[in-house]
């Protein structure tokens, strides 16, 4: 291994300086030279509000009843969405990181680069789009009940339990795409598994008896009720579940560091 | 020892065959496995560079160059060995790595500060002296997908060199540039040395080497071949060039990019004399003289001259100086004329031969010199032909053999 005992390579700060500076990057070259630029993300997250609330409330007519907005269309409609910003978050980081490694040569063969930042950067950038949908889904649900739910304080500890299973997750992706190239084709089909096995479009209680206990165990699901809880319920979501999920997630993200790791010597090899 | 400010210790590099998932699954699951069909880049070599010191490292396209820049770097991983870098380092390993084409220059420009631990503030403070020796103008605020390769190598040096790095690798990336611009780099590179930054120097370029680096080594196939003061490697190198492209009829035109004339000397002369008059052509049985003249712009305390003989492949006949033959010189004065005639008897074979030309001032012992003023390889040409009659030797050099025979 090769040692750089530099002033700033030994400080996390540093690190986290550069991450910033990398997100930053990442979401400016995104929307460099579009008309709209910024108010993108806001577009596709209302966009993504009409089309499910017309598919599955007034097509399918789900109904979905939500603490002082009633159950009517609307309120499906806002509870799927509120569902869906943190599962979007979630998908765009881990396929981002997925080739976050292996699409960028010019970083891993010549630049001495703290490699271990770079699978954060779309987990970060996904992140922080999101937070145009909480502030959508929380003006929404103010202007139909009327009041603000203090519950909503609490979003930056559930939205940092995001971070760390999706970190999880990117790591992994990451990593496992310098060793099997299929893997960023296959996280397509992982995903829209995942998405229809986790109660998104559906409520918990919906789930047959024999996999309810099942799906107790999948962290996502456990992260998306917590955001209507607070966003939408004004109430504390079950904490045990919470704290199993928060705490799998750490470890998760520290397996995926890791093999991250293990994987890194060979990093400059195969890209 | 505390000086040392990059030890490289028993680096190697070993490539393994890693196209298939199967081959890179198990890279990673038992990394230390003997691996079969691996290509050995580089043979364990250490390696140190002292704070303020310049290396050179010489040598073909694959002989392991790059592969060594790149685990000093810490961009490699090497397959065995250890290196330990005291401080803040930048690589210029390869034209434009580490900048976004989408961006600007400036925007790049903080970037890489970013990248080597400045915060904005002391990008801020730089910037302006980074944009003053990119001189790119109004491109500064352009996306560097807009830049041409020129542009591109400015900036790139010019924001490595204002990070102020305490090690800074350049990797030929230097030779994009225009004659003007790479003139103010090595002036750069050159108070950056006394400031106490160290350099490691990658060149094809012998002449650069020699007049930059206190060090060097010749690399080949991954294997230092000789390390030492840059005249000696620089020689080794081009004997290697040389024997390579020994069977191509050119292989003694001088290269004008090899020469090395120090500031100091104002005119310099170098001829073959035959009979008193220059001479490309000469017969094997006759006396030839090398004439090498320089005069110089100020006093030197102990010049020497001297030249080195190769034949058509590359193979050094004969090599000699004032120094080496004992001539006393003495100091030289400001203006003042040096004239050596070095006369050789008949000594030579018939062939093709190319003399390089040098002169250094201070020598301390094995034909080393504190400093060389001049330098020319391949400087002049001689065709030695064939004697009239039945020679009473071949090869390249007549050795005076004497002959006793015993009949019983």
């Amino acid at each position: 291994m090769t040692t750089i005992v530099d002033r700033a390579g030994t400080h996390v700060s540093w690190r986290f300086r550069l991450l910033r500076t990398l997100v930053r990057r990442d979401l400016e070259a995104r929307y460099k030279g579009a008309i709209l630029g910024w108010a993108w993300p806001i577009v596709v997250q209302i966009a993504q509000l009409l089309v499910f609330t017309y598919v599955f409330a007034t097509i399918f007519k789900m109904r979905q009843p939500v603490a002082g907005i009633g159950s009517g269309t609307l309120s499906y409609g806002l509870w799927l969405f509120t569902g869906l910003i943190g599962w979007n978050a979630l998908q765009a980081g881990v396929i981002g990181s997925a080739s976050a490694i292996t699409g960028r040569p010019n970083l891993v063969k010549r630049l001495v680069f703290p490699l271990a930042i770079v699978p954060l950067v779309p987990v970060c950038s996904a992140l922080i789009e999101s937070s145009a949908g909480f502030i959508i889904a929380i003006a929404l649900t103010f202007a139909a009940t009327g009041t603000l739910h203090p519950t909503i304080l609490l979003l930056p500890f559930v939205v940092l339990v995001q971070f760390a299973l999706t970190a999880g997750l990117a790591y992994f992706a990451a990593a496992g795409t310098a060793i099997v190239r299929d893997l960023p084709q296959a996280l397509g089909p992982f995903f829209l598994v995942v998405f229809y096995l986790t109660p998104i479009v559906y409520s918990a209680d919906r789930v047959p008896r024999a996999l309810a206990t099942l799906e107790r165990l999948n962290p996502v699901a456990v992260v998306l009720e917590a955001y209507r809880a607070l966003i939408l319920g004004g109430s504390l979501p079950p904490l045990a579940p919470l704290a199993y999920a928060a705490l799998g997630s750490l470890l998760f993200a520290y397996a995926g560091w890791r093999f991250f790791r293990r994987v890194r010597p060979i990093f400059s090899e195969v890209v | 020892m505390s000086d040392d400010i990059v030890v490289a210790r028993g680096i190697s590099k070993a490539y393994r065959r890693l196209d298939s998932t199967l081959a890179r699954a198990r890279a990673v699951l038992a990394p230390d496995a003997p691996a079969r069909d691996t290509f050995v880049a580089l043979s364990p070599l250490d390696l140190t560079l002292q704070r303020g010191e310049s290396l050179g490292i010489v040598g073909r396209n694959g002989s392991g160059k790059s592969t060594l820049l790149s685990v000093i770097a810490g961009v490699l991983v090497p397959t065995t060995g250890s290196v330990e870098v005291r401080g803040r380092l930048a690589a210029l390993l390869e034209l434009g790595s580490g900048f976004d084409p989408e961006f600007t220059g400036r925007e790049n420009a903080y970037f890489n500060g970013a990248l080597h631990g400045l915060s904005r503030a002391e990008m801020d403070a730089r910037f302006e002296r980074i944009e003053a020796f990119a001189e790119i103008g109004a491109f500064i605020d352009r996306p560097l997908k807009t830049y041409s390769s020129g542009m591109f190598v400015r900036l790139a040096f010019s924001v490595a060199i204002h990070i102020d790095p305490d090690v800074l690798i350049v990797d030929e990336s230097l030779s994009v540039g225009d004659v003007f611009f790479q003139q103010k780099c090595f002036e750069r590179l050159r108070e950056m040395r006394v400031g106490g930054t160290s350099l490691l120097f990658v060149s094809h370029d012998g002449s650069a080497v020699q007049r930059f680096c206190d060090r060097a080594i010749l690399l080949d196939r991954g294997h230092v071949v000789i390390e030492g003061v840059p005249r000696v490697v620089i020689d080794a190198y081009e004997t290697q060039a040389l024997r390579e492209e020994g069977h191509r009829p050119d292989a003694h035109a001088p290269a004008e990019t090899h020469l090395v004339v120090d500031d100091d000397i104002a005119t310099w002369n170098a001829a073959i004399l035959r009979d008193g008059v220059p001479a490309a052509l000469t017969v094997g049985d006759q006396p030839f003289t090398v004439r090498i003249s320089v005069t110089t712009r100020r006093a030197f305390e102990d010049p020497h001259l001297g030249f080195k003989i190769r034949d058509r492949l590359g193979v050094v006949v004969y090599e000699c100086s004032t120094y080496s033959l004992r001539v006393p010189v003495g100091p030289l004065a400001a203006g003042e004329t040096l004239t050596a005639d070095f006369t050789i008897a008949r000594a030579l074979g018939p062939g093709e031969y190319s003399f390089s030309i040098g002169g250094a001032d201070g020598a301390y012992g094995d034909g080393l010199f504190r400093h060389a003023f001049l330098f020319f390889p391949n400087a002049v040409k001689l065709q030695v032909l064939r004697p009239a009659g039945r020679p009473g030797w071949s090869g390249i050099a007549d050795l005076h053999a004497t002959v006793s025979v015993a009949r019983s």
